[in-house]
This record gives C-alpha cells, structure tokens and sequence, in this order.
C-alpha cells in the first residue's frame, strides 16, 4: 500500500475515533431525555436526530457548504471567532460526522434506557446516590449492549462516509482525504488494483466490526427481567 | 452500512414504519402523479439514442439535443457524471450509443480497449479555464473586481488526477500564476464542485470552468478572467461512438451534427472553443 493510502486510513481512523468520543459525550444526555421525557415536543426532536437516517449525505453537505461559509453567519462567527474555516478541515469533518451519525449513537442509547428497570434507579434514590452518579452506577451497567452497539455502529458508520466528506472535505491530503475519497478516486483515475486493496480492507473491516457486534450481543444476552 | 443490524435500530425503524399507515395510497397518488405529468407522448418516436455526457457539458448538449430530436424524430436518453464514472460504467456494461467525454483520454482508452470505434473518435469542444472571485469588492485598473492569487487564502481547483480542468489550474497556476505559501488549495472532484466551493464562499476563488460562468444566474464578466490557452494544455472534450450501439446510423448522425455549424456556433456561446 501506498504512503498516500496509509494516510487515508490513518485520518480515516482519526476522524472516526473523535467523532464517537464527541458523539458519546453529546449524544448521552440527548438520548436520556428521549428516552425519559413526556415533553410534547419529544417527537419532534426525535424526528431531528433521525434525519440523517433518511436524508441523502448530499444534503447535509450541501447545507453545511452553505452555512459554514465564511460569508455565512454561522461560518463568518466561528471564523472570526478562531480564524479556522470549518470547511476543507479536519475539524470541520467532525462536524459533518458528527451530524450525519447522531442517530447512530441516539437509538441504540436511548432504545436502552427505555428498557432499564426503574426499580434499580429508585433503590439507588432510596440509598442516597445522586442523580449523575446513579445514571453511571445504576443505568449505565444495564445498558452495556446499547452502549456498545452505540459507538461500534458510530464509528463504523463514520469510516464508511463518503458523500459529506466528499462535499466539504476538499480532499486535502493528510487532512481530508478519507479512505472511501481515496476508493473514488482510484476508480475515477481506473487504478483498480489500488482501488480492491482499499475496498478489501474495508470490506473486512466491516464485516469483523459487526461480527465484534454479534459475538458480543451473544456473550451479554439480555437479561429477563 | 444499513442500521438493519442493530436490533435496537431496527425496533426503531419497525415502529417509525408502523407509524405511516397511509404509505401505500400515498404512493400510488404520487406514482399517478408522475405518470400524468410524462405520459403525454404526441406522435410516435422512430429512433432513439443514449448519450453518455460528462457533467461539464451536460447543459450545453440539452439545448442540442432537443434540436436534434426535433429534426430527426429521435428519443435522446442523457445521462451525465463525471467522465471517470461514465468510462467505468461503460466498460462494466452501460449500454449508450454515445460518449461524449470530459477529457481526450477516456476516448481513446475506449477505441483502445476496442469497445468504441476508431473513425467516430471526434474532438467536439475544447474548455475555457477561468478564474474567479466572485465575494471582492475590490476593483483593478480595468474596472474588474478581481483579487490577485496572491492575496488568496483558499483557493479551490478541481483534482488534477479527476478532472482535465483540475490539470489546466495546475497547469496555468506553475506557469502563469504566483501562489504564496500561505495560500490552501482545496480540491473539487469535479469542476462543478469546484465551482460550489467557490460559490458559496467556502473559497476565496476559484479555476473553474468557463462554461459554468456563463450558465449561472445573475451573470457578470466583472469577476472572472478567461486563462490564456497558452498557460495550459488544451482541454479536449471527445467523443466516440460505441461498437455495441444499436443505433449507429443515428450516433453517426448525432456526430456529424455536432459537427454542424449551428451547433458549433451554440457550442462557442456556451464558452467553449472547437476544433
């Protein structure tokens, strides 16, 4: 493999593990109130964070193109704010994945909380734990298997981005350039040789991350309560 | 990766599916919606052609093809993508009459691997490269609101490797242009994106087709300058005819009208040049 590929895997890696790591700590609290909250505007919210489920990446591209321009409000604040474009950067890429793989941390999180037993939390309550630390003693042991399918499906699902990054990435090397940029463009120039040694490596990688997936959910069964 | 492998995301989707009762009377009003929208065939068509068009020429052939379908009662099918998809899509089996390329060397490597033939291998246009800095404000002595490449902090051209004009900007930038160190380029698959990065201001400026200058609304020559051939190589758009087409005698058609002086008129207004 090239120097060129290998780096397109070690961004791709990069850009994979701060997308779960910030999405993990985004998504927690999001997904604990889905799961316990009787607002009334709970469904809209829920109906936001699948969005990306349904909705082409070009859209989100196009979009994020659109506001995080310098010329744009949103883009022209953070730009005045820390001089770094949003677009064409590696930060800039965690945005957009950050985005476009909300719903793959949200579902599986709060699908889990749904599922804790509250007598547990009410014990924990009636022994004086308080809330925050109740919800990593109590909750969270219980919902392991939504937690782990949480971030493998999170950072799968953001090695496996194409359209976003292609939209707003710039395919800068050592930047931007990601291993599904560096397949199309091995493809588009007919470099197909380079092209199976990439789609391979990814096709492996998927397969075993969701085996991982498996295999786990088999070694955790869910308990009946 | 489909979210189907997750039980829990697939208990979602159960239950967001459960929730749309009325999906399929929703379908069928739309499918009957489409169909009376394209149904309406007047008289009945005798030829038909499918043309493979790069993306850059896709709205300079439309015009052309109307024309061409209304002097020869012809059923014209395009389909456009970048000329690196097309070839492969070719190669792998698309069945098109035509290919009109976005690049000399995807034509040729098709006469090559004997999948098009030799004597229909045409040049049909040749690209204008420009640059662009369509958010100045600032004025040069010629009354033009360009910025200097020097004073770019980003400046978008289309991937080398992907896109011949992506080669022209590399071209024109180490002979004609001077770029500071400071200054990013960003790089467009395609010249339309290229062009998107541009547009939106992502880029301070872009090299981007000439031909999409002329296309886009609200059009002005104060912001752009054409590059002068003489700073790159020619960007030759060409095109061939398939073995495996059906339709030869309409293909062969279909290229001498190209040839046409009408429609090379319509090709030079659309900021092309021809061979």
């Amino acid at each position: 493999m090239n120097p060129a590929d290998l780096n397109a895997i070690w961004v791709t890696a990069q850009l994979a593990t701060v997308t779960t790591v910030v999405l993990l700590i985004l998504a927690m609290p999001l997904a604990w109130w889905l799961a316990t909250s009787q607002r009334w505007f709970k469904p809209a919210v829920e109906a936001l964070t699948a969005l990306p489920l349904v909705l082409p990446p070009t859209v989100l591209g196009f979009y994020l193109l659109i506001f995080l321009s310098p010329n744009a409000p949103l883009g022209g604040f953070i730009f005045d704010l820390t001089d770094t474009r949003l677009t064409f950067s590696f930060a800039g890429l965690v945005v957009a994945s950050t985005l476009y793989s909300l719903p793959f941390m949200v579902q599986p999180l709060q699908l889990s909380f749904e599922r804790t037993r509250d007598p547990y939390l009410e014990d924990a309550f009636v022994l004086g734990v308080n809330k925050l630390s109740a919800f990593f003693t109590v909750i969270l042991p219980q919902c392991r298997r939504g937690l782990l399918t949480a971030v493998v499906l999170t950072f799968a699902h953001t090695v496996g981005e194409f359209g976003v990054v292609l939209m707003v990435g710039g395919n800068i090397p050592e930047e931007t350039r990601v291993i599904s940029i560096a397949i199309y463009e091995h493809v588009e120039t007919i470099a197909y040789a380079k092209a199976h040694v990439l789609s391979g490596a990814l096709l492996a990688f998927s397969f075993l991350t969701l085996l991982l997936v498996f295999v786990l959910n088999r070694q955790f069964p869910m308990r009946a309560y | 990766m489909s979210p189907c492998y997750a039980p829990e995301v697939n208990k979602f989707r159960c239950t967001f599916l459960s929730k749309i009762k009325s999906t399929p009377v929703v379908f069928i009003c739309l499918l009957a919606a489409i169909h009376s929208s394209t149904g309406s065939a007047g008289e009945a068509i005798e030829n038909h052609l499918a043309i493979a068009v790069a993306t850059n020429f896709v709205s300079t052939l439309k015009p052309i093809a109307q024309e061409f379908e209304d002097l020869t009662n012809t059923n014209i099918r395009i389909s456009s993508g970048s000329t690196g998809k097309l070839y492969t899509q070719i190669v792998n089996g698309m069945q098109v009459d035509v290919f009109l390329s976005g690049d000399q060397d995807r034509a040729i490597r098709l006469v090559n691997d004997g999948m098009a033939i030799e004597s229909s291998h045409m040049t049909y246009a040749l690209g204008k490269l420009a640059y662009w800095t369509p958010n100045t404000t600032r004025k040069d002595g010629r009354g033009k609101n360009i910025k200097p490449v020097s004073e770019v902090d980003v400046l978008a051209v289309a991937e080398p490797k992907l896109a011949p004009y992506g080669l022209a900007a590399a071209q024109s930038i180490a002979k004609c242009f001077t770029l500071e160190n400071s200054t990013t380029l960003v790089y467009g698959e395609n010249i339309g994106q290229t062009y998107a990065f541009t547009a939106t201001g992502n880029a301070d400026a872009g090299f981007v087709a000439l031909a999409s200058l002329l296309t886009r609304e609200g059009a002005n020559e104060l912001d752009y300058v054409v590059v002068g051939p003489e700073c790159h190589d020619p960007i030759r758009q060409d095109a061939v005819l398939l073995k495996d087409s059906m339709h030869l005698d309409q293909g062969r058609r279909f290229l001498d009208f190209l040839r046409s002086v009408q429609v090379r008129e319509l090709i030079t207004q659309s900021g092309y040049t021809v061979p």
